[in-house]
């Protein structure tokens, strides 16, 4: 036991002449503590020295009236930081505390940020949505032909554009409704048809051999992947997509078999 | 308890916000795709058209004319997304309307203007060519909001300044 705790109990202790045998214990060995004891002995004594003031029954109940009209001394029962098992834990409850305090500071901080940064955005701008490849690219072939003044120019650019069309076909069709397949398909049909083997018509009869295949070779291979490749989507594409895609097919064919000929200048 | 499992949960919480805020690194979506492709469906359908007519086009004045009413087709779509206060979508034609009127248009229109004989037919009509196109692209630049929560928007900032370097490029017409 601690010196302070033995004296606190000393001087609390109705007879500092027998303060227990826990005390006792204590003081046998504890020359301070014994020093405490001697004076709380001799205050003892001195305090039964003093005169007692001269009393009388009115004075008492007078006096008693008096402290029971300024009402209780302490009026809420203070609340003891105690754990469930009753055991007296100061130094956890301070911990929980500390932590708490940290989380509110935390919480009211990011709530600061975002509200000051909301504040001063003059429109909240949402993320950009992604953009349709499609309609970037068309803009792009529309740029191109503008900028070429030759069939064999513009005829790269129209191939280039039908492989666009087939590729968001490609992309679509196990999801797409019948009416915007078949608005793909018909655009393929007018890029190949009033672009592709519209300009391969106007190439000059005269453009040598070699100019000339190199030329048809990329349309002719685009054409033939189109023709392939919408065939087989369509044995495994839903009904709805099925008659679309083998028109695809078709229209890749018939251009491509339209193309062969113009290769050797026919 | 310690500071610990907080900190960790507000660093964690912090990162994944930062991450979901990034932008999507692969394509869109089929439906994605497909809501694309509905929303664009006419404005496809009308560009090709535009194509064969300017492929079909065999001077630079005829493919300048052509571009000229491809503008006028994406101006309508800029000022439908305007009605619609849809900036992002204005942000995006803005960009497609530069770009017809910079590569397309311009370099037509200048090739046109220097072979045009004063005087001539096609003269004329390249000076009106530019009158058109310029109050085209002027009126378009008007059509974007000025006031109003939409004006203070960057994407609709930028389609602005898209539309003005059009302008730029293209430059005043003589009787101005």
């Amino acid at each position: 036991m601690k010196c302070e705790a033995v004296q606190n109990r000393l001087l609390a202790a109705p007879d500092a002449h027998d303060p227990g045998a826990e005390l006792r214990a204590h003081l046998g060995g504890c020359a301070p503590c014994r020093a405490v004891q001697a004076k709380a002995l001799q205050l003892d004594l001195l305090l039964a020295d003093l005169p007692a003031a001269p009393s009388s029954e009115a004075r008492k109940a007078a006096f008693l009236e008096s402290i029971q009209q300024s009402g209780p001394i302490i009026r809420v029962k203070p609340r003891t930081l105690r754990t469930p098992s009753g055991s007296f834990k100061p130094f956890r409850a301070v911990r929980w505390q500390h932590t708490a305090a940290t989380a509110a500071a935390l919480l009211v901080a990011v709530a600061g940020i975002w509200f000051f940064t909301r504040a001063r955005a003059p429109v909240p701008e949402v993320a950009a949505k992604p953009r349709h490849e499609l309609l970037k690219k068309e803009v792009k072939h529309v740029t191109q032909l503008a900028a070429s003044d030759s069939a064999p120019q513009r005829m790269t650019i129209w191939a280039e554009w039908a492989s666009d069309l087939k590729a968001e076909t490609k992309d679509l069709y196990k999801v797409a409704p019948s009416d915007d397949l078949q608005s793909l398909a018909r655009l393929f049909e007018r890029a190949v048809q009033e672009g592709i083997v519209k300009q391969a018509k106007l190439l000059d009869r005269h453009m040598p051999a070699a100019e000339r295949q190199a030329l048809f070779r990329d349309a002719l291979a685009r054409l033939t992947d189109a023709e392939t490749e919408t065939k087989q989507l369509a044995q495994n594409a839903p009904p709805a997509a099925q008659k679309t895609l083998l028109k695809m097919s078709e229209t890749a064919r018939l251009a491509r078999t339209t193309l062969e000929p113009l290769v050797k200048g026919v | 308890m310690t500071i610990r499992p907080i900190l960790t949960l507000s660093v964690v919480a912090a990162v994944s916000l930062w991450v979901s805020a990034q932008p999507n690194a692969v394509g869109p979506s089929a439906a994605e795709q497909l809501q694309m492709l509905k929303n664009n469906r006419e404005l496809i359908e009308d560009l090709l058209d535009q194509g064969t007519r300017v492929s079909d086009a065999n001077t630079p004045l005829d493919r300048a004319a052509e571009c000229q009413r491809s503008t006028d087709r994406l101006a309508r779509e800029m000022r439908t997304a305007v009605d619609r206060a849809d900036a992002d979508r204005a942000h995006e034609i803005g960009d497609y309307v530069e770009r017809i009127v910079v590569e397309g248009f311009v370099p037509n229109f200048e090739t046109a203007r220097r072979d045009a004989k004063p005087g001539s037919p096609d003269y004329e009509r390249v000076k009106a060519m530019h009158r058109e196109a310029a109050d085209s692209l002027d009126k378009l630049g008007a059509a974007l909001p000025t006031d109003g929560p939409l004006s203070k928007s960057k994407r609709l900032q930028q389609a602005r300044e898209k539309l003005a370097d059009a302008s730029a490029k293209l430059g005043k017409p003589d009787d101005r």
